[in-house]
């Protein structure tokens, strides 16, 4: 049924304008008959219940909205004021009433009449009453127009009355909000149409005494809206519209408004985000190394006896019968590496140079075997060869270069390698030059 | 006692260990022994490597299977595998570095919960450095503990045979062991005809241009 109506709104948008006027007046005449013209009136002004059904959800729309955002506020924000929401809904409600032009003349023109049927008006309050007590039953469509035709009389005549009125309206919606709720496609459709009526219509300021009869009316029509409530979905539009709307309200201005809305619209689609910024702590792994040992600083004799005592030589030297050193020397020993690639001298260590040769031999001769040797504090050999004919030395800075014959440890095999023998000064080299070249054979 | 991978001797031999903090120059010590050569890259050792040494005594010969260890901890892994079946030891640190005298007694006690009663060398190395951190009259660990004590270089041979002669003796059981000259063979003869003799004049010309070891004087002193 409600299907239908709709269908019947949105292919007839004109035509009840059209015809505004001959259902006017037919209406105002049947208003004076009996009941039974009352019935025959209701089915010829259609048009104009069609036209009053629309400005009637845009109405209940609004409501249940505000009270949406009235019942978050209290939740929210308690102790603050809601200014901002209380002027939204103002704009929104002068919106409708531009809008609904057509709808305000009718009852502006039945504003007198209704002064004239004061018994009747005290009879429609009766029945208003009756509705709010009984939440369950649906209010008709034939009783809005009949409503709406008696309370502009109540308000031109006492101002008492209309506040008393708005309030019992706003509870009788909240009631009805928590008594049933409809389905979510008609919540969803009263939603779209607010929102488009919203943002298509301008603002527009009209006379005091005609927004006070205004105002009064839309409070009246409360009565048709407690039966209903909105889904969860709804609510969270109409939320958010309400929000935007606070937001455009700081800034005072009707593009800011529509900037608002838009921004409500986006803060209100992004999801929330939790940061966990729970970390274990870091232990080191590592023991710590306790070191008990302390130091003495005393001075002891024994660690000056060691001191001073002087190092005694570890090893002791071979006599050997026949033999005559004629040339000693402390040097450090280089010997050139074997290895191509490798360019520089190896260290073979430090030790004490020795030249020995044969007793009772003439020196200088081949008979007397000269000698060459170099030994480490432990007594090992580092060199060992003879001196020959023809041997050349080559003296640089405080060491002297020289070719000597010599086997490695494990080797049999005899090569000539190239030594390199460092002497505390060039007067040790020299000298040493001079007892190989004295001592070599001649020939 | 031999152990199984290596060559048996007819002479006595010893698992000596050497251990200390890393770059106190254990195996730069090792290696002066082995071929005279003195390290100066560093390089930390991974594990063990076992080198043999041999020493002429007045008893005769006498050989020394260093195992020299590292010193870091990552590398140490199951250092108590190394030190079993351990002989005699050193201990070495570095006289520039107190931190490497602070953890002496750590070494000392890991040592000696697994070889009971060895004799034990304690090693201050790198005496030739000018600014050293752990003074000589410092150094009193080994009073307590019984052990040694040399400062040695072993980059200037500094008493660098003293601490073998010490584990020699005591390993001996004779305190007059003394070192001996190794026994110098009769070097071979050579005949220099004329044809080697410019090859050797060629070499003495390329030695001379090649440019000298980097070295300073303090070896002498």
């Amino acid at each position: 049924m409600r299907g239908v109506k709709r269908a019947a709104i949105s292919e007839s948008n004109d035509s009840p304008f059209k015809n505004a006027k001959p259902v006017e007046g037919i209406f105002f005449g049947t208003q004076k008959n009996v009941v039974p013209m009352q019935q025959s009136s209701v089915t010829s002004a259609s048009l104009d219940k069609q036209r009053a059904e629309l400005a009637r959800k845009h109405v209940r729309a609004l409501n249940n909205q505000f009270v949406s955002w009235v019942q978050l506020q209290l939740k929210n924000h308690p102790d603050e004021l809601w200014e901002d929401g209380m002027n939204d809904y103002i704009t929104h409600a002068s919106n409708i009433l531009e809008k609904f032009k057509d709808v305000v003349s009718w009852l502006k023109e039945n504003k007198g009449k209704g002064e004239n049927l004061s018994p009747e008006s005290r009879g429609a309050e009766n029945k208003l009453v009756a509705e709010v007590k009984n939440t369950n039953v649906k209010s008709f469509s034939n009783n809005i127009p009949f409503a709406s035709n008696n309370q502009p009389g109540i308000f031109s005549n006492n101002q008492s009355s209309d506040f008393s009125s708005s309030q019992s309206g706003f509870f009788s919606s909240q009631s009805g909000a928590f008594s049933s709720s409809p389905s979510g496609l008609i919540s969803n459709s009263q939603t779209g149409s607010f929102s488009s009526g919203q943002f298509g219509t301008t603002k527009s300021s009209q006379p005091s005494l005609f927004s006070g009869s205004q105002a009064g009316a839309i409070s009246n029509s409360q009565p048709g809206t407690f039966s209903s409530s909105h889904s969860g979905i709804t609510s969270n539009s109409q939320t958010g519209s309400f929000s935007s709307g606070q937001f455009g309200q700081t800034k005072s201005s009707q593009p800011s408004l529509l900037s608002g809305s838009q921004a409500g619209a986006i803060s209100s689609n992004q999801p929330s985000f939790q940061f966990s910024n729970s970390q274990s702590p870091f232990t080191s792994a590592v023991p710590p190394v306790s070191i008990p040992a302390k130091q003495d600083h005393s001075d002891d004799a024994d660690g000056g006896d060691e001191q001073s005592q002087p190092s005694s030589p570890s090893v002791k030297k071979t006599e050997e019968k026949g033999i005559t050193v004629v040339h000693e020397v402390k040097c450090k020993l280089y010997v050139k590496s074997s290895d191509p690639a490798d360019k520089g001298w190896k260290d073979k260590g430090t030790g004490n140079l020795y030249i020995k040769c044969k007793e009772g031999v003439d020196k200088g001769t081949k008979e007397s075997k000269p000698t060459i040797l170099v030994r480490n504090d432990v007594g090992k050999l580092l060199l060992n060869a003879l001196l020959y004919a023809g041997m050349k030395t080559s003296p640089q800075k405080n060491a002297l270069v020289a070719i000597f014959h010599s086997s490695d440890d494990s080797n049999e095999n005899v090569t000539p390698r190239t030594f390199l023998i460092r002497t505390k000064n060039a007067e040790a080299r020299d000298n040493l030059a001079t007892a190989i070249q004295e001592y070599a054979p001649s020939s | 006692m031999a152990l199984p991978n290596q060559q048996t001797v007819d002479y006595p031999s010893f698992k000596l260990v050497i251990v200390g903090d890393g770059g106190t120059g254990k195996t730069t010590f090792v290696k002066r022994h082995l071929t005279g050569e003195f390290e100066k890259k560093y390089e930390p050792t991974i594990g063990v490597e076992v080198h043999p040494l041999d020493f002429f005594t007045n008893c005769g010969k006498i050989r020394f299977y260093c195992w020299d260890t590292a010193g870091q901890e990552k590398f140490g892994g199951l250092r108590d595998g190394y030190y079993i079946h351990g002989q005699c030891a050193i201990i070495m640190f570095d006289v520039t570095a107190r931190l490497t005298y602070k953890n002496v007694p750590t070494w000392h006690r890991d040592l000696c919960r697994v070889c009971e009663n060895i004799p034990i060398v304690l090693c201050g190395n790198k005496v030739d450095v000018k600014n050293r951190q752990v003074k000589a009259k410092q150094v009193t660990f080994h009073r307590k503990k019984n052990l040694q004590y040399y400062e040695i270089s072993a980059k200037s041979n500094y008493n660098f045979e003293k601490p073998f002669l010490y584990l020699a003796r005591k390993l001996a059981g004779d305190a007059n062991l003394h070192f001996v000259e190794s026994p110098a063979l009769a070097p071979p003869e050579v005949q220099i005809d004329l044809a080697a003799q410019q090859q050797h004049e060629a070499e003495l010309a390329a030695a001379a241009s090649q440019p000298l070891p980097d070295d300073d004087d303090d070896t002498f002193e």
